[in-house]
């Protein structure tokens, strides 16, 4: 579905690549510090991207009325909702997992600390697209969508900015960032149970 | 039960009995909670004088986790029921929950000011409570985002509930995270520990922060009921 | 009796928070409940009005 778009992942890495590059110009070229701050820059510029093509997860089949035979499908609701986010995280999450390790370097991130940002990408990107779902479909048929998005999901996002950013931080210290990727896997289940009845429940209100 | 209250009429009829009752109890335990918490109680030990930071601190953030899981038990009345009281409660609990989560973390602030040397610092318990405040926030714009009002009820409600798991994080970040801010000492299993001079102008506030909170949801609720039925008379009109 | 007066408003120095955030919820609370009531009052004008005038299109 989401594959049609092709266009739309580029412009997603695009985002993610500028916002990263934009800090070593405002913040100075200073290694030391680059390192001390890559891991939150990555994860911030990361949660901008997943919401940045958020408010597009549901709106064209809103919009064209296809959401309502989604909703009166035999399929239950939730996979179809749990479909669009895989969808979501394989065209957005995905693939700034794959540049990350050119913004690594930009930013001068060590071989220890780079491979937990990984991990924690891999385990965080997915429950930011399962929140964000809900928060997309919430805003359907809202007036000024895409400000309202972020202020009703980017509070929601904290925790697994939080809890990613102290495992990687927790690693260029030297001490085992164990106890938070076991915190960010659980937010993940936690997620992946919970967000798409919530969603399957926002977009059912929203078409009636 | 839930029935019963859910008629407008009703509901209308409940409110304006409660209403001087709980104003009563809101004046009179507020005015005797302050003397009890300026003048009444002795300082501290070890925090001298600053305790007294307490007794609006506390009660203020109690409200806010109490108007947060009242928004939320509102909010599920109206999906699963679709009673309109359910609304109205939910849609008038909002604003003054937002104004008890400020004032927690604003008093918590000038508390934290003296005590640990910084007016904020990036704890578990202070930026959950911020991002309660953010919630509160969001819901009120929402509910306001849509032209169909029952829309914008509706998708509040749902933020609201998926919000609640909020709650408990609040509730238990300082017992799960080391922080500067003290665990609970008055909500324990094994009793509070916390002096009985300290403990009486506590309760007082807090009894008083529940009531003025009854009290104003009271007014808002029967102003909502008001526009509702303006709203109602003015579709009427416009169709004769 | 002005010293002690004094005394009891510094508060060992701490007064200054102290007073804030007391005066601090007072206004937020306050502020609050007026903005509430006017609103309720407003309301009950609104519907007032609107009723006055549907009793006279009904006449």
């Amino acid at each position: 579905m989401a594959f049609r778009n092709g266009t739309d992942s580029w412009v997603v890495v695009m985002f993610f690549m500028i916002v990263v590059i934009l800090f070593p110009l405002g913040v100075g070229p200073e290694p030391d510090i680059l390192n001390k701050i890559s891991s939150g820059v990555i994860w911030v510029a990361a949660l901008l991207s997943a919401m940045l093509s958020m408010d597009r997860l549901f709106h064209v089949d809103y919009d064209d009325g296809s959401l309502e035979l989604l909703v009166l499908h035999p399929q239950p609701l939730e996979f179809i909702v749990l479909a669009k986010v895989l969808a979501h995280w394989l065209t957005t999450g995905l693939p700034l997992i794959i540049v990350s390790p050119l913004l690594a370097i930009f930013l001068n991130m060590d071989i220890s600390s780079y491979f937990v940002l990984i991990i924690t990408l891999f385990l965080g990107t997915p429950t930011l697209s399962l929140i964000g779902s809900i928060g997309a479909a919430l805003i359907l048929g809202a007036r000024r969508s895409g400000a309202l998005l972020s202020l009703i999901i980017l509070p929601l996002f904290i925790p697994v900015l939080i809890f990613g950013v102290s495992a990687v931080e927790a690693s260029i210290l030297g001490v085992s960032s164990k106890p938070q990727l076991l915190i960010l896997g659980g937010l993940f289940l936690l997620s992946s149970a919970l967000c798409p009845i919530a969603s399957a429940a926002s977009l059912r209100q929203a078409i009636e | 039960m839930i029935n019963y209250f859910a008629n407008p009429t009703r509901f209308l009829k409940i409110a304006k009995g409660l209403q001087p009752i709980v104003a009563l109890i809101a004046v009179g335990s507020i005015l005797t909670g302050l003397y009890y918490s300026l003048i009444q109680s002795p300082p501290d030990y070890q925090q001298s004088e600053t305790v007294r930071m307490m007794y609006v601190h506390v009660p203020a953030a109690w409200m806010a986790m109490f108007c947060y899981v009242a928004l939320a038990g509102f909010s599920s009345v109206l999906l699963i029921w679709r009673h309109i009281v359910a609304d109205i409660l939910a849609k008038s609990t909002a604003p003054i929950g937002a104004c008890f989560t400020f004032l927690a973390l604003a008093t918590g602030s000038l508390w934290g000011k003296p005590m640990w040397g910084t007016w904020w610092v990036w704890d578990a318990r202070l930026t959950s409570v911020l991002i309660l405040f953010l919630l509160y926030l969001g819901y009120m714009v929402l509910y306001n985002a849509f032209d169909d009002r029952s829309r914008g009820a509706r998708a509040a409600a749902i933020l609201s509930i998926v919000g609640v798991i909020n709650v408990p994080i609040i509730k238990f970040s300082v017992d799960w995270w080391n922080t500067l801010h003290q665990p609970a000492s008055v909500i324990k299993m094994d009793g509070p520990a916390i002096h009985s001079s300290m403990l009486t102008p506590l309760i007082l506030m807090a009894v008083g922060y529940t009531s003025l909170f009854i009290w104003i949801l009271l007014i808002r609720a029967r102003a909502e009921l008001n526009l509702q039925k303006v709203h109602a008379l003015k579709i009427r009109l416009a169709k004769v | 009796m002005l010293e002690s007066i004094y005394n009891y408003f510094i508060m060992d120095g701490y007064g200054i928070f102290i007073w804030v955030a007391f005066g601090l919820s007072f206004v937020i609370l306050a502020g609050l409940f007026v903005q509430s009531i006017r609103l309720f009052r407003s309301s009950e004008k609104a519907l007032e009005d609107l009723q006055i005038q549907v009793r006279q299109d009904e006449k």
